[in-house]
């Protein structure tokens, strides 16, 4: 055994207040050449031959403006869709990174259009809301439903939420977009949630600390006034069909965010009741477990977190959480079972209130990959 | 962000790769080694900080809710053992030196025994478990820089793993004691580590205590250093409450190799007292009490209760 394998893998530590390693892949081509290649519907290679962390918004649109305008009037129309798509999907795909996934709830920059694009780097998450606008400016209006133009607009929406540009959203980009687009839902539940997280920051008592871990939370008397506004704003869209359940949801993380328990459970019971979508589903049950630990019903707590968890697994707040409280029911096994799985799991899963308060940043992905068969 | 960046950790640690064995889960089990009416207790008895050997059931004392019992004696000396290593954060400025106290499998493997079982719990900004196959090495992984380390889960994921009854669970983490980034509150961890199984002993390389200039604090700046050192506090305290809970101890070390050899010394060296509960209701949390009863000056570690169901 002394000459077989051997070393436990452990390396030392370095404290260091360290700036930021980015998960970008090094970048072998310049943002003209990998918006050619998506062009050729060359689109991982093109995505991810970019080096976000070596180029600056303001680079990288005015690379592809460049690009749009060498082509000849007809067909510059189409460049403009092939460049607002690979913008959308290389600011995505870019802003991939551990620290973007634990950002809190809070606009980076508290009003509109604040970032300067040459200043920010491509793969920082604050350059979402720059490269979304800049892919607004070059869609035409929708047409169909089914439309990739509709699909890229609400892609850029969904971009932009991801990058909790909130200000930014309520002020200039929504506005265009329900122009565009004033029958669909989806922009009128996102107006809904960037006005209120912009008056309602990020309900957070202390942005230094963990993000995604549910705490009772001390919010200030003037934040607390403004939370009834914030619930009127959803209540408008509980008749909804397509966007009611999840409107009754986000009005119940309201509620529980005041810890008013009995409202948070009436909410999250009737979106239950409504949201068929995994996702939104396993964090109705979650944030219901998590409203039961604190009115002292563990059993209660454990049913809620079990279909919360049946859905979604590996998600690391909800299962560590159930585990406890299987663990201290003497659910022993059940309990490492539930824990092993969602500690060890690979990739980690965007935790189930990120998920939420990113709002359709959750469809991107789905929606980048309908964009790209569409260009096909 | 450099505002928010300069008050989390942003720690150098080699990870992991995901391929790794999986602990088994064996079957249900219904509390601290009380399987219906049958209690086991591991005891480890020492006098100046060397173990106490040949005490039989007459030299013990055991009271489970104040309610005197008898008991039988084993020694530890031949049971298997599942031994956890829970690895942490390391001092910065020793980096080098404290490692290879740790990073050698073979050395940690010397200390076990044919059937004992080695299991490696990695704790960051996230919690990874490996077992420690002798006949496989354990993928070298890469640094990466994180924000935090959830301590508290990754201790509760080590005394969570249901080893079978006839083994018995030693946890020995190493640590500064600063939990920044678990889902669980740092209060939940004693009264997780009473109701588990294991045994814990906790080695710490810092401790409050030091001052701003130990442990998690080293190159944070952070506009509220009080603050900071009160939560490192709350959860360095309730790491070693988590261990006395259990009947393990604390150590101040900067010799980790050196601590863990002399922990599991320690370890296999106890006894296990056996006792079926008699004039107290099983359901419940019980106190439990040991005592040497021969003459002279010892130091008895056991768990301070279980909970019966």
């Amino acid at each position: 055994m002394a000459h077989r394998s051997t070393r436990l893998a452990v390396s030392g530590a370095v404290l260091v207040c360290a700036p930021i390693l980015v998960a970008a892949q090094a970048g072998s081509l310049s943002a003209r050449e990998a918006v050619a290649l998506y062009a050729d519907h060359r689109f991982d290679a093109a995505v991810h031959s970019l080096d976000g962390s070596a180029l600056t918004v303001a680079q990288f649109t005015g690379a592809l403006d460049e690009w749009i305008a060498t082509g000849d009037s007809p067909s510059r129309v189409q460049r403009r869709l092939v460049a607002a798509a690979f913008a959308l999907d290389a600011v995505w795909a870019a802003t991939r990174t551990p620290w973007n996934a634990r950002r809190d709830n809070a606009d980076p920059w508290q009003r509109v259009t604040p970032n300067e694009p040459a200043r920010v780097q491509l793969h920082q998450f604050t350059s979402q809301p720059l490269v979304a606008r800049w892919a607004f400016e070059q869609l035409p209006a929708p047409g169909t439903a089914a439309s990739l133009v509709r699909t890229l607009w609400l892609t850029a929406v969904g971009v932009a939420q991801d990058g909790h540009a909130w200000h930014q959203l309520d002020r200039e980009i929504l506005p265009l977009a329900l122009q565009r687009m004033p029958d669909e839902p989806r922009v009128r539940l996102a107006e809904a949630i960037a006005r209120t997280n912009r008056e309602l920051g990020p309900l957070r008592e202390d942005a230094s600390r963990r993000n995604d871990v549910l705490r009772i939370e001390r919010l200030p008397p003037a934040i607390a006034r403004r939370i009834p506004d914030a619930i009127a704003q959803f209540e408008r869209l509980l008749g909804d069909p397509a966007i009611g359940g999840e409107a009754e949801l986000r009005i119940g993380y309201l509620e529980l965010r005041r810890s008013r328990w009995p409202e948070a459970l009436a909410r999250f019971d009737g979106a239950a009741a409504r949201l068929s979508e995994p996702m939104l589903r396993a964090a109705t049950h979650y944030l219901a477990g998590w409203v039961y630990e604190q009115l002292d019903r563990p059993e209660d707590a454990i049913a809620e977190y079990r279909q919360g968890h049946a859905i979604a697994p590996t998600t690391r707040n909800l299962a560590t959480r159930l585990a406890a409280l299987l663990f201290l029911d003497n659910q022993r096994a059940d309990a490492y079972a539930v824990l092993e799985t969602a500690l060890n799991a690979r990739p980690a899963p965007l935790d189930l209130l990120i998920a939420l308060e990113r709002a359709d940043g959750r469809f991107v992905p789905e929606r980048l990959q309908a964009i790209r068969k569409g260009l096909q | 962000m450099t505002r928010r960046l300069a008050g989390l950790l942003a720690i150098v640690i080699l990870g992991w790769t995901t391929a790794s064995a999986r602990v088994p889960c064996v079957g249900q089990q219904s509390g601290f080694r009380a399987r219906t009416d049958a209690v086991s207790v591991v005891v480890s008895v020492t006098r100046d900080q060397r173990p106490v050997l040949g005490l039989d059931a007459a030299d013990f004392g055991l009271t489970d809710n104040g309610v005197r019992q008898s008991v039988t004696v084993s020694s530890l000396e031949q049971v298997p053992i599942d031994l956890t290593l829970v690895l942490t954060t390391y001092p910065p400025d020793r980096t080098s030196e404290y490692r290879r106290g740790l990073d050698d499998a073979d050395a940690t493997r010397r200390l076990l025994r044919p059937g004992d079982r080695l299991r490696v719990i990695r704790v960051r900004d996230d919690v990874l478990g490996v077992v420690v196959d002798p006949d496989t090495a354990v993928p070298a992984g890469r640094e990466t820089y994180f924000m935090g380390q959830a301590l508290v889960d990754g201790l509760f994921y080590a005394l969570a793993w249901p080893v079978p009854a006839d083994r018995r669970h030693l946890v020995v983490v190493f640590t500064d004691g600063w939990d920044t980034w678990s889902t669980l509150d740092v209060g939940m961890l004693p009264t997780l580590a009473a109701r588990a199984d294991a045994v814990l002993h906790a080695a710490f390389w810092a401790s409050p205590g030091d001052g701003g200039s130990g442990g998690g604090l080293v190159g944070v700046t952070s506009a509220n250093p009080s603050a900071r050192v009160a939560e490192w506090r709350a959860s360095y305290d309730a790491v070693v409450a988590a261990a006395h809970a259990t009947g393990g101890a604390v150590h101040r070390t900067n010799q980790p190799a050196a601590a863990l050899a002399s922990t599991v010394r320690d370890f296999r060296t106890s006894y296990v007292l056996h006792y079926t509960p008699r004039g107290v209701p099983l359901p419940g949390w019980h106190d439990l009490r040991v005592q040497v009863k021969r003459g002279g000056s010892f130091t008895i570690r056991a768990r301070k209760g279980y909970e019966g169901g």
